[in-house]
């Protein structure tokens, strides 16, 4: 058997184990640790875990990743998603489906200083969902806006996905970040979109509310000012090249801790609690990386990256088909998996896949696209049947509302990503176009 | 994604094991906020006074890495690490604990092996004397606290592992 088949072979019993409920990390680890064996022998791969995961560990790019969950999980404690919301609220609550485009417009601003999809959606389901509520929203729309709105936590930078990328595809985080605002805003108006569409057709999902003073929108205007703060913060630290990305999340966590101190009725608790959430966060996200280590090293030792790319390259299909073919694979893979497994599996294979392709984009160019489009169509397994994290958190916070209800509600929000996928498919520039524009 | 709905509190059985694991977590929590504040005061060093902490870099991933071993344990007990349970849910719950069980036993095993082949990779750096570049400290500290942290998780395997079958079998 040649080592490619089996790369293979072990590919796929790491699925079948994770199929059959072994945590993602550790089908990884098992099928990554018996297929090196396999092909090189014990002496090598026990030689790799002296050291392996220690530099998993101590990796000095992966700092950044509980930094930033430290920043959204104290930034959720702070009432920070509250004032985000009633912000947004001041100025759509008065539309139809009004309180749906706010929440919106709340996820896209807690994107912006959180770097995961579930904590986004969670948390801004807290506040949302009892004002949906109350205006008698419909629970399919409710629900579905606030799992969709959620996904705009990965898209919009700071993005712990992202930066997973960014590493094994050895790109330049900021850069990445930067790019990925432009099809960030795009995804946020495409949804506010989707909720007016929605709402027109079926005017009784989302009726309008009152509408708020210019007095009224001025004070909830000064509340967005502590998320601004940490944003320019973290993100302008970043670009004006004060600080390195590990940098600004650590001025981040601590200027949130800060900020924090401010919200009436914050006690000790709430602190530990964060740090608690931080710890189940990071530790789960770290086993998978290791995982990944030991299953990456295998599947570089089995050649079936490269191969696969060969015959990729060999078969003739336009780049733009294999292109689609990838994001397919990616459709049907999120369905079933996390999206930061997906990535650390994929990447190292689809990578070099794309990169041997022709485009009409610089080397650079051609990597930043990759992975924005990657990561959106990455994001949108989040809100999939069977497999939908964010449908899954957000209905057992909206009691009373069936799965299948939230998962038809999500439906505008799919259709919405269709087409803003096929508009970044159309037009990479939208990608790296604000980085040339920026010069960065 | 790799991400996590916020913290239900009570998650625990409440054992002293249960207990000690959430205790290192907070541990390791300040750690990670020790490591922030390194880092900050770095900074704001290197701007204002011109004068960094020399090789902050390195005491803030050795930080790190201690912090993060130390909140494996605690997620392993509140069963954080994320599993697919599409195909499994028409299953009845004493066969979903019985592949729980399996992966438990898994998890125990690589935490086990990691943590074997880990003292000998930290006995190694000390052997021969590694240690970092600028601050010079050895490279095998860490290890004090890694280590013993994936054998707590070996063990925290195990218990879980002992928790899945006495689900199934309805104890």
């Amino acid at each position: 058997m040649s080592n490619p088949t089996i790369g293979a072979l072990f590919c796929g019993l790491m699925l079948l184990l994770m199929f059959i409920r072994v945590p993602i990390a550790i089908a990884m680890l098992l099928a990554g640790g018996i297929g090196y064996v396999t092909l090189g022998g014990w002496t090598p791969f026990l030689a790799t875990l002296k050291t392996g995961p220690f530099f998993v560990l101590s990796n000095d790019s992966f700092t950044v990743i509980p930094l930033f969950l430290l920043m959204g999980f104290l930034a959720s404690r702070a009432g920070i998603s509250r004032a985000l919301f009633a912000g947004a609220n001041a100025f759509f609550g008065h539309l139809r489906g009004g309180l749906c485009m706010a929440a919106i417009g709340g996820c896209a601003l807690f994107g912006a200083i959180c770097g995961s999809s579930l904590a986004t959606a969670a948390t801004m389901a807290q506040v949302a969902l009892p004002e949906m509520r109350r205006y008698g929203y419909d629970g399919a729309l409710a629900t579905g806006t606030l799992a969709a709105g959620g996904t705009l936590g990965i898209l919009i930078p700071p993005s712990i996905p992202l930066i997973v990328y960014a590493i094994l595809a050895e790109q330049n985080i900021a850069k990445l970040f930067l790019a990925a605002f432009l099809p960030g805003i795009i995804a946020a108006v495409g949804y506010m979109v989707a909720v007016a569409i929605t709402v027109r057709i079926n005017p009784k999902a989302g009726p309008a509310g009152p509408k708020s003073s210019w007095r009224q929108r001025g004070r909830a205007t000064l509340g967005l000012f502590p998320a601004l703060l940490i944003f320019v913060l973290v993100l302008g630290g970043i670009y004006s090249g004060v600080f390195t990305p590990t940098e600004a999340a650590a001025f981040g966590a601590l200027g949130t801790a800060i900020i924090a101190l401010f919200k009436p009725g914050i006690r000790l608790e709430d602190y530990l609690r964060s740090l608690l959430e931080t710890a189940a966060a990071t530790a789960m996200i770290f086993m998978i990386l290791i995982g990944a280590e030991v299953f990456n090293s295998f599947m570089a030792l089995s050649g079936l990256p490269q191969s696969l790319a060969a015959d990729i390259a060999g078969s003739g299909l336009s780049p733009m088909t294999v292109m689609i073919l990838i994001l397919l694979v990616y459709l049907v893979l999120g369905c079933l998996m996390d999206s930061l497994s997906m990535i650390l599996l994929t990447i190292p294979i689809f990578f070099p896949v794309v990169m041997a392709l022709d485009y009409g984009l610089t080397q650079e160019q051609t990597a930043i696209w990759f992975g924005i489009i990657a990561l959106i169509v990455v994001e949108v397994g989040l809100i999939t049947p069977p497999v939908g994290m964010n449908v899954f958190v957000i209905n057992k916070l909206a009691e009373g509302v069936p799965m299948r209800r939230t998962f038809i509600g999500v439906v505008p929000f799919l259709l919405s990503d269709v087409v803003r996928v096929a508009l970044l498919l159309s037009f990479p520039v939208l990608c790296y176009g604000v980085i040339d524009w920026v010069g960065f | 994604m790799a991400e996590l709905a916020p913290d239900s509190g009570t998650d625990l059985p409440g054992t002293r094991l249960d207990r000690l694991c959430r205790w290192l977590a907070l541990l390791g929590g300040l750690l990670l906020a020790a490591a922030a504040l390194v880092t900050v005061v770095s900074v704001l060093g290197r701007y204002f006074f011109n004068d960094a902490i020399a090789g902050d870099i390195e005491i803030v991933t050795f930080l790190t890495a201690m912090a993060v071993s130390l909140f494996l344990p605690y997620c392993q007990l509140r069963r954080g690490n994320v599993i697919v349970d599409v195909f499994t849910e028409n299953a009845g719950p004493r066969t979903r604990a019985l592949l729980d069980a399996l992966g438990s036993l898994g998890l125990a095993v690589a935490a086990g092996v990691i943590a074997w082949r880990m003292t000998l990779g930290g006995w190694s750096f000390r052997l021969y004397g590694d240690e970092t570049m600028v601050l010079r400290i050895p490279s095998w500290w860490p290890f004090l606290v890694v280590v013993p942290c994936f054998a707590l998780l070996c063990l925290c395997g195990l218990v879980t592992l002992k928790r899945d079958l006495a689900e199934r079998s309805g104890w």
